[in-house]
């Protein structure tokens, strides 16, 4: 500890802290313009010059001048402002006058300063720039003009985000913040270097002369697209969203925020958005009705099909982006009210999946780690997550641990993507050998003793089966296999065996064939032989793919599970909902997505109600989704937009977004934090939650809770995991569940997993499953990119301009063999289908695969693939 | 923004050959993977080219994968770099405060009409390019001028004449 006065205050602060900090610490105020907490110190422009007695006379900077033991420092003497004043002086000799109509007026640190300081006149004159202004890029408008060369922007860009597409040009007097050959910016989009400016050279394009910054008001809410969770400041002026911003005090994000984020937010205010329910007439078109009748109908629907052939032929699907109070009532409606267990969401198809495997090793179908181990650990192992496209801001913190703190990090990926160059190891293997890579790490680890072998045989059952399976998982084998080299098999056995903090990160949604519940167990079985999980500061982290995928399965929208992760089978768990909501459930588990999806077709399910669910793009084979609810008796589409899936409906419901609702997600970390609702609702609409229960009404059962807050309360008396989590006490921070402390810490399975009961289940796969057909000759890779998420993303259309769809990725290889050059035409043919695409190069895919994302309406990848859970295979040829 | 704003700049027209391509290629994936390896692969693929234009960037950017501007920016960061063919002999003067009151500025002026190329410009037999620099640390000798590696000192307009005239 060191003691230091400033400006008469006495202040502790830890070794090696600077003067700034301390300063802060001390509650006294100063000045800058190149410092930021989120990044390295800098010390270029001076502004938070201060005095110290010990060094008489000379003013040096605070941010990068550590503070030492007893000394005096004073930072508003005459001197010093007369620094700082002269410094801005010379700011302003440059910096153009146009206050006025700057997006920046009003929250511009020059324009503070310039006040705070009483600079009326300036001593100094010269010309000013003239450097043309970027009006061309998308997304961000960069005037160099305006510029004060703290390097910020280029700094969060290369630091934080870890792409450097702008950077300091040219030297001396010519220096300014640019790109090469002053092109518009070919980056990622995210908006970090216009969040982190401080005076208004970089602007958001969105907000441009739209309002002033101080008539908006701000609004503190949860993004929905990705399970980060990141927390966003709405710019709210009348009753739209005009700009999003980070607040870098709030938030598991601390202000970091991604292109989706900042600037996917224009669905909401789309003219396509429906403002009135539709029901089909008799002549099939979808007509407006008022509210009533369409409750009448939907309720009628349903009634009519529970009676004539019973409560298990209908079925419900929810998307794991509706809030967990919602999530809650949708399946308290299809048991109670309906009752059934026919429940499931999208996440149903990975997420889950990943998690199920996860609660049979582990006992809880939920991650024991937060983004801050993440950004603390000494080891970090991504496998099969392309984490810097689907959770950009979780890759920030990968990038700043590595960059900044020297984390080890490894990758294992079929292709090559952004994380591969910061990765210590990178394991660039065969698509789909994950599980034989894994098995092969866990051959590796036992068989060279590196393991816990303490917390194996104290807290660990199935070591000897696990050690018995994965003997062949020889070296030789492996790498034929999945073409990994065997000192790089050990390097990373011995990386994630011999370090404290050893994180390993898996996305959801990336899987070739649906092994997702295998790869979860033997990431378990891994991360239980070295001992990571039950260590504070490791554990596993499964990354769902929308913002509340784990509160989806915490909130039971699942076949098998109540709330809470009871299962319904389970007589004692069923019997207390039952005395709750006072009616009977059924004790069978119901049927997941795909099997209602297959029963429809073979008429064992008759009714259907899809909530925010779009199957018709987002599910496998699309002609079996159509001909399954084509084959319904009745189907009710609750959703934002017209949706594909929505035009086959009988009764249409419109929605509320997320800015118009409040209630909770939880994120990956298991933290629940609070949507605060920023508009009044499109007229026309209602939210999920007032759906269900007016829909539940009109059904005959009343749910007796009709505001987020009391089903929250009904949710803690229910779901002991959730008793904590109380709209009262959700602060800022949110709560984590299941973790002692109000939700300070996260030790879920508790130290050396004495908290679960832990297993080790050995998995393998059908590797034959992998092999080309010989009319096919191409691995087929679904999944999602950068500026999109879900479907709903692409009715944002400033995200569809840096992000448009349309193509189909493929190797440099394969492109040559097939004689086709970038942007030609092609159709993409399986057994199921063919689509019209363009072909998209790319040196980071690999040779035999190609990739396609999903969210486009207008490119139905899924009229290719199947659900049958193998992988699909193409051929392509010339358009 | 590299420049100054005085319209188009007289620029030596000059293709990367093939072999060039193949050994910038071998030069990149000799660094690749290895930290902190940009300047001198930037160095080395000077060396062989003579300058680093824009095609170029782009291919060291990719194999080192490092953001174009970045890559960009480090080259203009540095006077050693340049982005357009020099000639033979690389002509500096100094304009540093000591020199530019000893008269490098008129120098300048002389100098370029004698080689009828401007500042950052190369004449069209690639023999001279003419660039500026702040103090090169001679100040003791101003005016200062370095061709190529030799600097000359305590001249005057006729005698930087003569001088440059030796270099072939
Ligand atoms: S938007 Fe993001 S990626 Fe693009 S330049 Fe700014 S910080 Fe870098
Ligand atoms: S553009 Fe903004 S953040 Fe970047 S250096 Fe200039 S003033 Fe700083
Ligand atoms: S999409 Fe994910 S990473 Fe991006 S801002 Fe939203 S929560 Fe954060
Ligand atoms: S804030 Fe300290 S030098 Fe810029
Ligand atoms: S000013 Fe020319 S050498 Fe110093």
């Amino acid at each position: 500890m060191l003691s230091l006065t400033i400006d008469e205050r006495e202040v502790d602060v830890k070794e090696g802290a600077t003067i700034l900090e301390a300063a802060e610490a001390a509650g006294v105020y100063v000045p800058t313009f190149c410092y930021h907490k989120r990044l390295m110190p800098f010390g270029a422009c001076r502004m938070c010059v201060v005095e110290v007695e010990q060094m008489k006379g000379r003013l040096v900077p605070s941010c990068s001048t550590p503070a030492t033991n007893g000394m005096v420092i004073h930072t508003n003497t005459a001197e010093v402002r007369k620094a700082r004043k002269t410094l801005l002086e010379l700011l302003l000799v440059h910096h153009p006058l146009d206050c006025p109509v700057c997006d920046k007026g009003g929250e511009c640190k020059l324009q503070d300063l310039v006040y705070e300081y009483e600079l009326t006149e300036n001593r100094f004159q010269d010309s000013k720039f003239g450097y043309p202004v970027d009006y061309y890029s998308p997304l961000i408008e960069r005037n160099t003009n305006r510029c004060v060369l703290c390097g910020m922007c280029a700094r969060v860009c290369d630091e934080v985000v870890g792409v450097a597409a702008i950077s300091f040009v040219d030297r001396g007097f010519k220096t300014v913040i640019g790109t090469n050959f002053e092109r518009v910016l070919n980056c990622e989009f995210c908006g970090e270097c216009v969040n982190i400016c401080p005076v208004g050279a970089l602007t958001d394009k969105l907000f441009k002369y739209k309002a002033r910054s101080w008539e908006l008001k701000k609004v503190n809410t949860i993004c929905s697209y990705c399970s980060t969770g990141c927390t966003l400041t709405l710019g709210i002026k009348g009753n739209s969203i005009y700009r999003i911003i980070g607040d870098d005090t709030i938030g598991v994000n601390k202000g970091s925020l991604c292109a989706k984020g900042r600037f996917g937010y224009q669905y909401i205010t789309s003219p396509e958005r429906m403002n009135s329910p539709l029901i089909k007439n008799e002549a099939g078109e979808l007509v407006r009705v008022t509210w009533e009748e369409a409750l009448e109908r939907a309720a009628k629907g349903f009634t009519e099909v529970k009676e004539k052939r019973g409560a298990e032929h209908i079925g419900g699907i929810c998307s794991d982006r509706l809030t967990n109070e919602e999530v809650y009532l949708f399946q308290k409606f299809m048991r109670a009210a309906l009752g059934t267990n026919n429940i499931d969401h999208a996440g149903g198809f990975s997420y889950s999946g990943l998690l199920k495997g996860f609660k049979s090793s582990l006992g809880y179908a939920a991650n024991d780690i937060t983004l801050n181990d993440v950004r603390c650990a000494d080891v970090i192992f991504v496998v099969r997550s392309n984490l810097s496209e689907t959770h950009p801001v979780i890759g920030y913190q990968v990038n700043m641990a590595v960059k900044r703190d020297e984390s080890q990090l490894i990758v294992a990926s079929d292709k090559t993507i952004k994380l591969n160059k910061l990765a210590a190891v990178s394991l660039t293997h065969k698509p789909g050998t994950e599980i034989v890579l894994l098995n092969g790490l866990i051959q590796a680890i036992i068989s060279e003793n590196l393991y816990d072998k303490e917390l194996v045989s104290s807290s660990t059952e199935g070591f000897e089966q696990l050690k018995a399976k994965t003997a062949r998982y020889g070296f030789d084998y492996v790498e034929k296999i999945t073409g990994i080299k065997e000192d790089k098999i050990r390097e990373t056995a011995r990386l994630l065996s011999q370090n404290k903090k050893v994180c390993i990160l898996v996305s959801a949604g990336l899987g070739i064939i649906s092994d997702d519940e295998k790869l979860a167990q033997a990431v378990a079985n891994l991360a239980m032989l070295t001992g990571m999980v039950g260590r504070k500061g490791s554990g596993i982290g499964f990354l769902g793919e929308k913002c509340n995928s784990q509160g989806t399965l915490d909130m039971g929208a699942l076949p098998h599970l109540l709330p809470g992760f009871e299962e319904v089978s389970d007589e004692k768990a069923r019997n207390a909902f039952e005395e709750a909501w006072k009616t009977s459930i059924p004790s069978q588990p119901g049927q997941s997505a795909l099997e209602m999806f297959e029963g429809a077709e073979k008429g064992s399910i008759n009714a259907l109600y899809l909530v925010g669910e779009n199957p018709v793009v987002s599910y496998p084979d699309t002609a079996q989704t159509i001909k399954a609810l084509e084959s319904l008796d009745f189907l009710v589409v609750q959703d934002l937009f017209l949706t594909p899936t929505a035009k086959c409906a009988d009764v249409v419901l419109p929605a509320a977004s997320f800015a118009e609702k409040s209630g909770t997600y939880t994120n990956f970390e298991r933290r629940v934090q609070k949507l605060n609702c920023g508009l009044n609702k499109l007229e026309g609409v209602k939210t999920d939650l007032e759906i269900f229960g007016e829909l539940s009404l009109k059904m005959g059962y009343e749910m007796n809770t009709s505001t987020p807050d009391e089903v929250m309360k009904e949710i803690g008396t229910l779901v002991p995991l959730y008793t904590e989590v109380n709209y009262s006490r959700l602060g800022e921070e949110g709560i984590v569940w299941g973790s002692p402390n109000g939700g300070k810490e996260t030790t879920l399975y508790g130290e050396k997993l004495s908290k679960v009961k832990a297993r080790f289940i050995p998995v393998e796969v059908d590797e034959a499953m992998l092999e080309p057909d010989k009319d096919y000759p191409l691995l087929l890779l679904v999944g999602s990119v950068l500026f999109h998420s879900g479907s709903l993303s692409t009715k944002s259309p400033e995200l569809d301009q840096v992000g448009p769809g349309g193509w189909v990725a493929m190797s440099m290889e394969d492109a040559r063999d097939y004689q086709l050059t970038d942007g030609q035409p092609v159709f993409v043919r399986s057994k199921r289908g063919e689509i019209a695409l363009k072909v998209k190069i790319n040196k980071k895919q690999t040779k035999g695969t190609v990739f396609i994302p999903y969210h486009f309406e207008s490119q139905p990848v899924n009229t290719l693939t199947s659900k049958d859970l193998r992988p699909t295979f193409v051929e392509i040829r010339k358009g | 923004m590299a420049g100054e704003s005085s319209g188009k700049k007289k620029v030596v027209e000059k293709e990367i050959t093939p072999e060039e391509w193949g050994e910038i290629d071998q030069i990149i994936a000799d660094h690749r993977d290895k930290p902190g390896s940009l300047i001198p692969v930037l160095q080395q693929v000077q060396d062989i080219c003579g300058f680093l234009p824009e095609e170029v960037q782009n291919r060291i950017a990719e194999g080192l994968d490092v953001h174009p501007s970045y890559v960009y920016g480090v080259i203009t960061f540095y006077s050693f770099f340049t982005l357009v063919p020099r000639g033979r002999n690389v002509v500096r003067l100094c304009m540093g405060t000591a020199c530019y009151v000893q008269g490098t500025n008129k120098m300048l002026g002389k100098l370029k009409q004698n080689l009828g190329i401007d500042v950052e410009e190369t004449t069209e037999d690639m023999r001279y390019s003419l660039e500026t620099v702040r103090c090169l640390g001679a100040c003791g000798l101003a005016p200062v001028m370095v061709v190529n590696q030799d600097t000359h000192g305590l001249l005057n307009i006729d005698k930087a004449i003569e001088i440059v005239k030796e270099y072939e």
